[in-house]
């Protein structure tokens, strides 16, 4: 019998092999063993106390009995008040993706016209991010007054931060065929980025922009408690009040306005997508 | 038709291309070596392409064939070499001057990269953008004369049928097909063809051979196709240039490239 000799460009040897799939084990637990460390650190730093909510279920159960039934006194006044928080959210989101988008361009690696602008776009919707909407309420409200303005302003710029880096993400992983197609037909870039870019991820930032609105519109719910307008400021006031009929009316209202906004863009995203 | 007749037919069209003055493609000494890799993916590789003339380039999977043609189009830079498109040096140039020569050579891809949610029509129009400009275009909006030059280019390839239809419903040979109308309307002296057939079935297969064929012989365009099938190669191309490891094996007319000479590009390459 002959025996054909592997060439030595066949592969790593089997103890090679075997070696490295130990060595990747090892890794595999090292990191599960981290995981587990952070979540038992996480539990102490939060002092995790489920026994208490036992006990004091008596107190939210209190609440729950003077908020029933719910009063409708002042419903007009909440209506106009939800329709408020929705121009805040609604307002806010379109300010928001008018800006994001230009910032999402620069900011994603494949359609960035240079290296500068990609880090200063980034720089700038990472910030925009990372503040907390209530903070830029805060911000918007000792620079413009009370009201919704400061609200709608607090909306956009937070929004711009995540809508800019969903946006950017999107272009990053969108099929470049039809792009380098495009290009290499002698196509200016802005043309290659609408005939090309825009018709393929089109549906994925509707999609993107009209769960933004969702967000936005429960967001704008609580911007109301620094004073930036909507039914949030009425709900604040009836608390402080301890007019728990109120709260509860208030609510409903809430309630319902974030489902239907919910149902409409869930439905406007199945037909867009 | 006998195969000794094909290739004495073939010969001839060869023959004839070769007369009819400079090259439409020309690509001189062109090596490709990417960051850390040991060895170059191109070496020294020099091929010429006339009007009316469809050359193929043959060789096994990773020979350099698809780097060849994207530095060719400078979808990628080469390292060293030069790729001339009617007199002009691609890879000595940028911006608008790249993009205005480019217009000169239509490419052609293994899956057409059609725009999937435009019509056919609308992609087919989009091969002329590079001689429209304005705001207008620079939204989205496409001219009339170009969508009417759409059509006429989707005539030409028989594809006015699907003109209204999205591009993600078109069957793989459908899509190739306004593929290579939307390359027809450039208006462009050669066509680069990366494996245009190599996900369609063999009836498909064909009837893109065929239409590649008859624009080199009936447009005067000068065909560059990368293929995987050497028995389409033989049927349809005037000269088959056979890559191996990154280097020019052989460049002859069909008609001369005997069994043996194939069948070496696909030798194991440590055997």
């Amino acid at each position: 019998m002959t025996v054909t000799q592997e060439p030595a460009t066949a592969g790593p040897p089997l103890a090679e092999l075997s070696a490295r799939h130990a060595r990747k084990r090892a890794l595999r637990l090292l990191g599960a063993l981290a995981v587990a460390a952070f979540v038992v650190q996480g539990l102490i730093v939060v002092d995790a106390r489920p026994q208490d909510l036992v006990t004091g279920v008596t107190g939210m159960a209190d609440i729950v009995a003077r908020s029933l039934p719910p009063s409708f006194a002042t419903f007009s006044d909440a209506m106009s008040a939800a329709l408020e928080t929705f121009d805040i959210a609604l307002i806010g989101t379109l300010a928001a993706l008018v800006l994001a988008l230009p910032f999402s361009i620069c900011a994603a690696e494949n359609l960035t016209p240079a290296r500068p602008v990609y880090v200063v776009a980034r720089s700038v919707i990472a910030v925009c991010r990372v503040v907390p909407d209530l903070v830029w309420a805060l911000l918007f409200v000792t620079a413009v007054g009370l009201g919704p303005f400061a609200g709608v302003l607090a909306v956009s710029v937070h929004s711009i931060g995540m809508l800019g880096r969903l946006f950017a993400e999107r272009f990053e992983d969108m099929d470049m065929g039809p792009v380098h197609a495009l290009t290499l037909t002698g196509a200016r870039r802005t043309q290659v980025f609408s005939h090309a870019a825009v018709p393929t991820v089109l549906p994925s930032l509707v999609g993107i922009a009209l769960y933004r609105l969702d967000e936005n519109v429960r967001s704008s719910l609580v911007l109301g408690f620094v004073g930036a307008g909507g039914i949030g400021f009425q709900i604040l006031t009836a608390i402080q009040l301890f007019d728990y009929p109120t709260v509860a009316m208030l609510l409903l209202v809430m309630f319902v306005l974030v489902m239907a906004v919910e149902r409409v863009s869930a439905a406007l995203r199945r037909r867009i997508l | 038709m006998s195969t000794g007749a094909t290739r004495a037919r073939s010969h001839d069209r060869a023959s004839n291309a070769a007369q009819r003055g400079d090259p439409v493609v020309e690509i001189r000494g062109l090596s490709k070596r990417f960051d850390g890799a040991s060895g170059p993916v191109l070496d020294d590789v020099t091929l010429s392409v006339w009007p009316g003339e469809l050359v193929v380039v043959l060789g096994a999977n990773g020979c350099g064939k698809s780097t060849m043609l994207r530095c060719a189009v400078r979808l990628l830079d080469p390292t060293s070499g030069s790729v001339t498109v009617a007199g002009s040096d691609l890879a000595a140039l940028s911006g608008n001057e790249l993009r205005e020569r480019r217009r000169q050579v239509a490419t052609i891809f293994q899956h057409g990269h059609l725009v999937a949610r435009r019509s056919a029509l609308a992609n087919v129009a989009c091969g002329g953008l590079g001689r429209v400009r304005g705001a207008r275009v620079a939204a989205g909006h496409l001219p009339v004369a170009e969508l009417q030059h759409g059509m006429e280019c989707l005539a030409r390839v028989r594809m006015t049928h699907v003109a209204a239809r999205r591009a993600d419903s078109l069957s793989g040979g459908e899509a190739q097909r306004v593929a290579i109308a939307r390359a027809l309307s450039q208006r462009p002296q050669a066509l680069m063809a990366d494996e245009p057939v190599a996900s369609l079935d063999p009836e498909a297969a064909q009837s893109v051979m065929e239409l590649l064929r008859d624009l080199a012989t009936s447009d005067g365009l000068g065909v560059l196709c990368v293929l995987h099938q050497p028995e389409l190669a033989l049927r349809f191309a005037d000269r088959i240039a056979g890559l191996h490891a990154g280097r020019i094996a052989f460049d002859l007319p069909a008609g001369l490239v005997g069994a043996e000479a194939i069948r070496a590009l696909y030798q194991d390459e440590r055997g």
